[in-house]
């Protein structure tokens, strides 16, 4: 298989954790299950001691039967159960406990919600879970100079609540905002349908207050953005946890847009639409958000949130444009007039707030309706350049129909950042291989399109072997360098990003995935 | 570190449950932070996924059903807060309460075979929660002593002196949820007609807690559908909803109850059976899956029954009702009742009818979606973790410096009565219908406050 | 073989002519012991630098690798001038927001030094437009971080890394990036205030404006007025204590009205024209305040609610200022002729928050922080890199 072992699991991210299921006994052929996974890290009674004395007993886990919901996050495939989890409630706490794992020579690894679809706060290896649920404090919000100071386990949509009625909002918002953590959105350096103008959580980021490997506390940036040296932030964020545990986070806030204009246009055929959304973005515009949702998708929302979404269409463009209440409506006219000019059927401006609030409810909730299509899904996250989505799509088209996979789309076509949804029945071991097969071909394509295996999602565990195609020998090597900056032995986050990155008890996964060959 | 002590034999519990709604959840963790438990504690373990992850790793053999599994699951408030926010459709509630009725009955069938005396149902359980609660009249003797403590000043008196100390837990937990009962009114008569052009035959569902206790939401719910142009049927036959029992594990007593009302308003001439205390509502509707769950070999089919049941707010705001005309000036903070939110979905209802009222400001809460800690008896038997979220509601509805709050279920507006005394508030809870039916005979609040 | 001539200093100027003609000379450097310099000679800039220091220009690199223009991306080699890049991308409508009018300056060297002007208020600066890097480091390997798509998250964000590291970590050789539309029309006002108050209240109406600025740029004359270093005629700021000047941005009929609701915002002070054209464009402007590019400059960054404060204070202490005031930054111009300058912005800034910046030409690992150090050894172990 091209992408390895692990790039041929890439994109089961949604895979239900059935143990029973052919599904996990082939990811378990090549990954020791749960139960089975030994770490080379000594627990001993000394350490969990020590760790008890900095959090006390109510915030430590340390049974099984406690451990075993931290196996995995949003991704399923692969599984690994921590041996302590701890809960700190301060930067102080989590100085004394990276600094007791550095003494015991023992893994760690930061969570927040656990959403992630890649596998980013998975503990390969085993080791300290550091859960950052306990430190989601709004900080401070300050209107005038347009920041705020929050704790990493706040939940996204949270810190935009709080700021509801200032006339300010939170930018970055993936479709998971409801629940995932403003920490695992540094780490993971989060999208979502709004970053189309916006930008991704990188370009919101002042400043981070972390704990170093070494248990140093560490600030770079800060309220008015970085200092002299060179850009921290801007290389913190998206690092998946490999530099240490963040503790507080500055971030920029954003003006409300006085005014909306959302749209849902109607196209009876995929190369319309994906004409409509290469004129938008050739007109000059900058929609707010432009979304494409096809037939399958479709037909999945409507019946999860009956919005009257027309049936019979072979794909639908969401579309947002914001700003001045004297340009929205000149802009919301141009693109009308674009999609009708590529062949649009109809183009729908939304009345009311309620039924814009609807539409983006069906659109950011688009993954879960999939359940109603079918038993299982994967969903994967290439991206390639905006002019080459009808390609990708007709290439999506044919691999659906040269594997027999059912696919769907749902994603953000202003950006380029697919969506392919593949459906299939997790109890049917040879549709599981062809699924494994298709979703390779994908992030191939998209590579050789010139993109990317991943827009927003990370790379975590799950698309580790794609790195090296992704990048030469040497830009892995010097990316590793830069891991050892922060992280010279590794055992912040091991066995994330980089094809090379290790830890203490790293050795079964190099014998098991010959994809991730352990360096150290 | 030692494993927590672990049941013998837990083979049993779960595997009743169709194993595709354990299936339906694709571990995306969006209802996380929907969940006031994790919201509280950050533990995956009091997570909605989480809870999933536990019951299906017990079911699937990988784990054993330990103490400490029990504690994650019996810490759930069964608000179904989760599957509001879950894109997949995932039916918490289905997964929740029959594993829950599974893992009492476990213990139960443990102790019996170990030889030793079933300490489930403990005397609270039975004494307090099923002999007492579902019965109108024993509740009604029950309260009157308690009436004459309020209106002698004694009740306060004896928690001032320590008295009240002297009661068991969780009695004292039931007389400091006690709201403050005024004057007993008349039972409900058997009809009440329609106002004006007649527009609907309804049935009218008491209950048992809610009659004792909340009677003037009966009759001021009547009241308002008599405006409406109802007439209103109250069968003397009905009975407890029988949530009580159901949630705790006692499946046929529940059994019975289900019967029971389904009799009582096997009615044909009723357009709806209304309901008017949000646990009770969902409870009625959810008739159906019950039966399906814990009788599936009888031929009981509360089908019928089910398919007319209607909160009051929802029957309202479809019927088109009458305007309002009497003006009440206040700031409202109006607090959705879990029951009504996330088990029934209806949210924009009650607003609606409120809304409606002239001289009513409604203010947005934070946290609407979050528990108020009440969920049946559960403050009564997770104490700590019903204050934690009474308090953490109690700051939310205050911050709005709201002169009334309202909100559409009995054990809610025990709960936020008990948790606003405690916290040194004042400000009044009242049913919406309260407030409606205010507005209707144009009846000053002073009436109520 | 990489090209080399003598520039009129007499120092050796290399040139490259790609990638592996970077890595060729690095190696070499490498080899021999020598260091590169990639800073370009500023008009202040007499160079000192020692006979051992070699420049490297990359001005035979200019070419534009590949420009897609309907993916609004870019990627161009590093010596490619600003000026042309712009002029390219304006054919197709479209346009890199950095507003730099030094028609020499590469785009390497821009990124390099992360220059930002006046509507980095409403378009952000370079880190939120390099997505693609190709780079050689201090051991003469060749790197490559981010990509040619506008989203991708794999591997680490060497990009930013880059942008601001002013050629201590590494030569670039390549960069894409994320392109915006030209706007219809960009509008420039200038307001007066003669009281700080005044001044104050507009800035903090400006911030929750029903208008959406791109540029909110101030400049500050010390009382008494010193000497304006520019003899340009129509320079509005002269004997103005404050001067604020607002950009708004699009089509003909969301300018006028924007300008009606700035109008509102600074009904504290008076709009002034500079030549009887209210129309100043973002060039002439730039021009006018010539942002960053005296060496005589210190660059300070406070919060924006600082700003007046700040200035009023160095105003006092006779000196003018001038910058963006909707993101904090201050140009102290230092004209007294006293040497401590910095050690007067330092103690000012550090009772009202922020950093002095260590602008034009000086070298960011000259006080590094420990990580900052720890990056610069990593990427150029035997410090060939040097300003």
């Amino acid at each position: 298989m091209p992408g390895g072992a692990s790039g041929a699991l890439a994109g089961f991210s949604d895979l239900t954790a059935n143990t029973e299921s052919p599904l996990f006994r082939l990811a378990e052929s090549h990954m020791s299950s749960a139960e089975t996974v030994t770490t080379n890290c000594v627990i001993t009674a000394e350490f969990l001691k020590e760790l008890a004395a900095v959090v006390g007993p109510a915030r430590l886990l340390s049974s099984k039967d406690e451990l075993l919901v931290y196996e995995c996050d949003g991704y399923v495939v692969e599984k690994s159960v921590p041996d302590v989890v701890v809960f700190p409630e301060n930067a102080a706490e989590v100085v004394a406990i990276v600094t007791a794992c550095g003494k015991h020579r023992i893994p760690f690894v930061p969570r927040g919600a656990g959403t992630s679809l890649a596998g980013g706060c998975l503990p390969v290896g085993g080791g300290v879970m550091i859960a950052m649920t306990k430190m989601r404090q709004i900080v401070d919000i300050n209107l005038r100079d347009r920041y705020a100071v929050v704790e990493p386990g706040v939940v996204n949509v949270n810190l935009t609540r709080a700021l509801a009625g200032t006339g300010f909002h939170y930018a970055p918002d993936p479709s998971s905002q409801g629940a995932c953590t403003l920490g695992g959105n540094v780490a993971t350096n989060s999208g979502g349908p709004h970053t189309l103008k916006y930008g991704v959580t990188v370009n919101h980021v002042l400043g981070v207050e972390f704990v170093s490997p070494q248990g140093e506390l560490i600030q770079i940036g800060g309220p008015c953005g970085r200092g002299n040296g060179f850009d921290l932030p801007g290389l913190f964020v998206g690092s998946e946890g490999t530099f240490g545990v963040v503790t507080k986070i500055w971030v920029r806030i954003t003006r409300n847009p006085a005014a909306y204009r959302t749209m849902l246009a109607i196209f009876d055929s995929v190369d319309d639409t994906t004409q409509a959304i290469s004129n938008i973005i050739g007109a000059g515009i900058v929609p707010a958000a432009l979304e494409m949702m096809d037939k399958g998708i479709v037909a999945a929302l409507e019946q999860a949130f009956h919005f009257g979404f027309p049936l019979d269409a072979e794909a639908v463009l969401l579309i947002e444009v914001d700003g001045l209440e004297v340009a929205v409506d000149a802009e919301a006219e141009t693109i009308t007039r674009l999609c009708k000019d590529s062949g649009a059927r109809e183009v729908r401006l939304s009345q009311t707030e309620k039924e814009r609030a609807l539409l983006w409810k069906c659109r950011k909730q688009a993954f879960g309706a999939i359940g109603r299509l079918s038993p299982s899904y994967c969903t994967q996250d290439g991206v390639v350049p905006r002019t080459k989505v009808p390609e990708i799509l007709r290439f999506i088209a044919e691999v659906s129909k040269r594997h027999d996979i059912r696919i769907v789309n749902v994603f953000h076509a202003g950006d380029g950042n697919l969506h392919p949804i593949l459906l299939f029945d997790e109890r049917n071991a040879e549709q599981v291989k062809r699924v494994m097969l298709a979703s390779d071909e994908i992030l191939g394509k998209c590579i050789d399109l010139g993109g990317s295996v991943t827009g927003e999602h990370g790379i975590g565990v799950e698309k580790i072997s794609f790195m090296n195609r992704l990048f030469t020998d040497e830009d892995l090597t010097v990316m590793e360098d830069v891991r050892k900056a922060f992280n010279p032995d590794g055992r912040c986050s091991p066995g994330k990003l980089l094809p090379t990155a290790g830890a203490c008890g790293m050795e079964h996964i190099e014998k098991q995935h010959p994809g991730r060959k352990a360096a150290m | 570190m030692s494993e927590s002590e672990s049941h013998p034999e837990t083979a049993a519990v779960g595997q009743s449950i169709p194993y595709e709604r354990f299936l339906d959840c694709v571990h995306c963790g969006l209802c996380t932070s929907a969940c006031p438990t994790y919201v509280e504690t950050g533990d995956e373990n009091d997570s909605p996924r989480g809870r999933i992850y536990l019951m299906r790793s017990v079911v699937d053999g990988r784990l054993d059903l330990t103490d400490k599994v029990q504690g994650h699951l019996d810490l759930c408030l069964d608000c179904r807060s989760c599957e509001t926010a879950c894109p997949s459709g995932v039916q918490y509630g289905r997964l929740i309460e029959p594993f829950r009725v599974d893992m009492h009955q476990q213990s139960a069938a443990d102790s019996t075979a170990a030889g030793t005396p079933p300490p489930k149902p403990d005397w609270f359980h039975r004494w307090i929660m099923y002999g007492l609660f579902p019965y109108r009249r024993r509740m009604a003797w029950a309260l009157a002593p308690a009436r004459w403590m309020q209106r002698l000043k004694l009740d306060r008196f004896a928690q001032a002196i320590g008295l009240s100390r002297l009661l068991p837990e969780r009695l004292r937990r039931m007389q400091e949820q006690l709201p403050s009962l005024g004057k007993s009114l008349p039972p409900l008569p058997d009809f009440l007609p329609a106002k004006g052009k007649r527009r609907a035959r309804v049935g009218l569902f008491i209950g048992c807690v809610a009659d004792a206790m909340f009677r003037r939401v009966h009759w001021a719910t009547a009241r308002v559908l008599q405006e409406n142009g109802c007439d209103v049927v109250i069968p003397r036959a009905q009975a407890c909803c029988g949530a009580i029992h159901y949630h705790s594990g006692a499946s046929e007593p529940a059994i019975e109850l289900i019967k029971q009302n389904s009799s009582a308003f096997n009615d044909d001439s009723l357009d709806a059976i209304i309901v008017n205390v949000a646990g009770c509502g969902a409870m009625l509707k959810d008739y159906s899956h019950i039966a399906e769950e814990i009788a599936a070999d009888s031929d009981l089919d509360p089908a019928k029954f089910v398919s007319r049941v209607k909160d009051v707010s929802e029957f309202l705001a479809e019927l088109e009702p009458r305007e309002p005309t009497g003006p009440i000036d206040a700031v409202v903070a109006y607090q959705d009742a879990c029951h009504l939110q996330h088990a029934q979905r209806i949210r924009e209802q009650p607003r609606q009818l409120l809304s409606m009222i002239p001289g009513i400001t409604l203010q947005p809460v934070a946290e609407a979606e979050l528990c108020c800690g009440a969920a049946g008896s559960y403050n009564l038997t997770q104490p700590d973790m019903a204050d934690r979220l009474g308090q953490r509601k109690v700051a939310e509805l205050i911050k709005v410096q709201p002169d009334i709050i309202v909100t559409g279920n009995a054990g809610c507006s025990l709960q936020l009565q008990a948790q606003l005394k405690k916290a040194g508030h004042t400000v009044p809870v009242l049913h919406p219908m309260e407030l409606l039916d205010l507005s209707y005979r144009n009846a000053p609040l002073t009436e109520l406050v | 073989m990489t090209n080399s001539s003598a520039n009129d200093s007499g120092q050796q100027l290399l040139m490259p002519a790609s990638t592996a003609e970077v890595v060729e000379l690095l190696r070499a450097a490498v080899g021999s012991g020598s260091r590169l310099s990639t800073n370009r000679v500023t008009a202040a800039g007499t160079n000192s630098a020692p006979d051992s220091v070699r420049r490297v220009d990359l001005q035979k690199m200019n070419e534009v690798v590949d420009y897609p223009a309907r993916d609004m991306t870019v990627t161009v080699q590093a010596g490619m001038a600003v000026s042309e890049l712009t002029k390219i991308l304006a054919e197709e409508n479209q346009q890199l927001p950095i507003d730099e009018f030094d028609p020499l300056l590469s785009v390497g060297a821009l990124v390099a030094g992360d220059i930002a002007g006046p509507r980095q208020y409403g378009y952000g600066t370079l880190r939120d437009y390099v997505i693609g890097i190709e780079a050689v480091d201090g051991q003469g390997r060749i790197f490559h971080a981010g990509g040619r798509v506008v989203k991708n998250v794999a591997g680490y964000d060497l990009c930013r890394l880059m942008v601001g590291s002013r050629g201590s970590l590494g030569i670039l050789t390549q960069l894409t990036f994320k392109l915006k539309p030209l706007p219809e029309q960009t509008t420039l006002r200038s307001f007066r205030f003669d009281d700080a108050a005044d001044f104050e209240s507009a800035l903090t109406k400006l911030n929750v404006s029903a208008a959406n600025p791109v540029l909110l740029d101030f400049n500050f004359a010390s009382s008494p007025p010193a000497q304006q270093p520019t003899d340009d005629s129509d320079c509005v700021q002269k004997d103005i204590p404050y001067a604020l000047h607002i950009g708004v941005e699009g089509a003909p009929e969301a300018c006028s009205w924007q300008i009606e609701q700035l109008r509102n915002d600074c009904a504290g002070g008076e709009e002034v024209t500079s030549d009887g054209s209210l129309d100043l464009s973002v060039d002439h402007h730039c021009r006018n305040a010539g942002y960053g590019w005296q060496d005589n400059e210190v660059r300070i960054r406070t919060f924006p609610s600082k700003l007046v404060a700040v200035a009023t204070e160095l105003g006092a202490r006779g000196y003018s200022t001038q910058g963006h005031a909707g993101n904090g930054i201050l140009f102290v111009q230092d004209r007294t002729g006293d040497t401590d300058v910095r050690t007067v912005c330092r103690d000012i800034v550090s009772r009202h928050g922020g950093t002095v910046s260590e602008w034009t030409v000086d070298h960011p690992a000259k006080n590094p922080d420990p990580l900052s150090a720890k990056l610069r050894s990593t990427f150029d172990p035997r410090s060939i890199f040097t300003a």
